[in-house]
């Protein structure tokens, strides 16, 4: 195995839409394996879009992306994608969204039924297994998602503004429990928000973009030792830096 | 429970009152039983010819069912195709649009031309006057779905006929259902219109549609209400049917089919 392969490697990516209006121009970064990296910016910088051509869901127009040396299409099963909304099937009950990406790679359904089971276990979600996604509650539906997400057992979660939509108290559960799940399996994620205390929470370095057309104004080390737990939010050192990337943003939105 | 107890003798109760209006205006007014027959009339006809009656409803019942089942599966099918072929889709879709437009009264005399008389032409006619709605439905449903959901399903290497038959197609279902339910109306009018033109050639044996015709030269009045009961029966039926069947697939999950109760 060569260490010299990074997980995700950006050189002068760039995106232009069809009507040749530029999204993003010029990004280059390297996040390696295990990573937990936030991306935050103004409104229209081009962060989604940023997610998607790492996933491959959109074409690059300029420049190159490599995930662990493939092209973004080809490490596909390399890759969760984690969208906004939940994006649960309402059709299928908790237990058959979960097992949405098996079914599609053609697990088999004995191997369905095991990862399923485990990931209910591991979000929490085991008793309402046989529910409908209208049953359930916001925070519980994103659970679900991040349950199908890891069913797949991918290496990369790609995570665009998951808890935007969650209450101030369910979001910072989720944001706890994702990196405790993050630091066991070792995933790499590239985590996109408009929320500065989650990034800081959260990530080891966030990438901070500036619009017109999007490109990376900053890339800021968080500066925080040890285990992230809830009594750290109340810290003097996390509103410090929480400051500091506050007043790196307000100089991307303002140029 | 004791609510639709009384919502449905509250409704029983306002059919009595207008059947018992019908029956006095009649008595009353002396209008001759063959230009407004009273209710009692239509009873006497109705068990006086209740052979022939069935006979009509079930050959018209079969016509409608079998020319709506029919446009079910190629309405579907072609909306699957357009879904899976947007080029075909743009190429195609406003013939669809024609389908609906063209009056059935002018084609029907064509299409017995062509196939005769007999029960099939008007299983065509109906077919005709169904396909278009659920073509239109079902192809809107299909195109849109979410474009979140497709990327799901695309990270998860899915192919075309996985992202149609495992996300697009039951999306559409609230959609194909609708468009089932305003097909299930009209196919009654369908094969009463087909059989209009080609019921049949001996009395008694052609359907809802050809008796109309034939007790309206006759002046049979009665008889000819007791017909347009059969065929609004009919019809009000398909339509139950379907709601019953839609009711049935969607009420696991979809918002329309939540009790208000559950809230």
């Amino acid at each position: 195995m060569s260490e010299a392969i990074p997980e995700i490697a950006l050189r002068g990516a760039g995106k232009r839409f069809r009507s040749g209006a530029p999204v993003l121009e010029n990004i280059t970064l390297t996040i390696e394996k295990g990573e937990f990296v936030s991306v935050v910016g103004p409104s229209g910088c081009g962060k989604s879009t940023l997610l998607r051509l790492i996933a491959g869901l959109t074409p690059l127009t300029s420049g190159e992306i490599a995930v662990n040396g493939m092209t973004p299409v080809n490490a596909r099963e390399l890759m969760s994608f984690i969208f906004q909304d939940a994006t649960l099937l309402p059709w299928r009950d908790v237990e058959r969204n979960v097992g949405l990406g098996l079914e599609l790679e053609w697990a088999t359904r004995a191997v369905r039924a095991q990862k399923v089971g485990e990931m209910l276990a591991l979000v929490g979600l085991s008793p309402v297994a046989k529910l409908y996604p209208r049953q359930l509650s916001g925070g519980m539906k994103m659970r679900v998602s991040i349950a199908r997400a890891l069913a797949t057992r991918p290496r990369i979660l790609l995570m665009d503004e998951p808890f935007a939509a969650l209450d101030e108290m369910t979001r910072d559960r989720m944001n706890e429990e994702l990196l405790r799940l993050q630091q066991e399996h070792g995933w790499t994620v590239v985590f996109v928000t408009h929320s500065v205390t989650e990034a800081v929470f959260l990530s080891a370095r966030i990438v901070i973009l500036a619009p017109h057309p999007g490109h990376i104004r900053d890339v800021v080390h968080v500066n925080l030792e040890g285990y992230r737990t809830d009594n750290m939010r109340t810290s003097g050192t996390f509103e410090d830096e929480v400051s500091r990337v506050s007043r790196i943003l307000r100089g991307a939105q303002s140029a | 429970m004791k609510r639709h107890l009384v919502t449905g003798l509250n409704a029983l109760a306002v059919f009595a009152v207008l059947v018992g209006l019908w029956q006095g205006l009649v008595w009353i007014s002396g209008i001759p039983a063959y230009v407004l027959p009273g209710p009692l009339e239509v009873a006497k006809a109705i068990s006086a010819r209740h052979t022939a009656l069935l006979v009509s409803l079930l050959t018209s019942t079969s016509s409608a069912a079998g020319g709506l089942a029919l446009s079910v599966v190629a309405g579907v099918g072609i909306a699957l195709v357009f879904a899976q072929w947007p080029w075909l889709r743009r190429m195609l879709y406003p013939y669809t649009i024609l389908l609906q437009t063209v009056p059935i009264i002018a084609i029907t005399p064509l299409i017995i031309l062509w196939m005769g008389s007999g029960t099939w032409p008007v299983t065509v006619v109906t077919f005709i006057i169904c396909l278009a709605p659920i073509i239109a439905s079902t192809t809107q449903g299909l195109i849109s779905a979410d474009q979140n959901l497709i990327d799901l399903f695309l990270m998860h290497k899915a192919s075309a006929a996985q992202v149609l038959f495992k996300l697009r197609l039951p999306h559409a279902m609230p959609n194909m259902f609708a468009g089932i339910r305003i097909s299930a109306g009209i196919a009654v009018i369908g094969a009463i219109t087909g059989e209009w033109f080609a019921g049949s050639s001996r009395v008694g044996q052609g359907g809802l549609g050809y008796s109309i015709m034939y007790a309206s030269s006759q002046l049979q009045t009665a008889y000819l209400f007791a017909l347009v009961i059969a065929a609004t029966v009919l019809g009000f039926s398909f339509f139950f049917l379907v709601m019953l069947v839609e009711w049935y697939f969607l009420h696991d999950w979809h918002e329309s089919k939540r009790a208000p109760e559950a809230e």
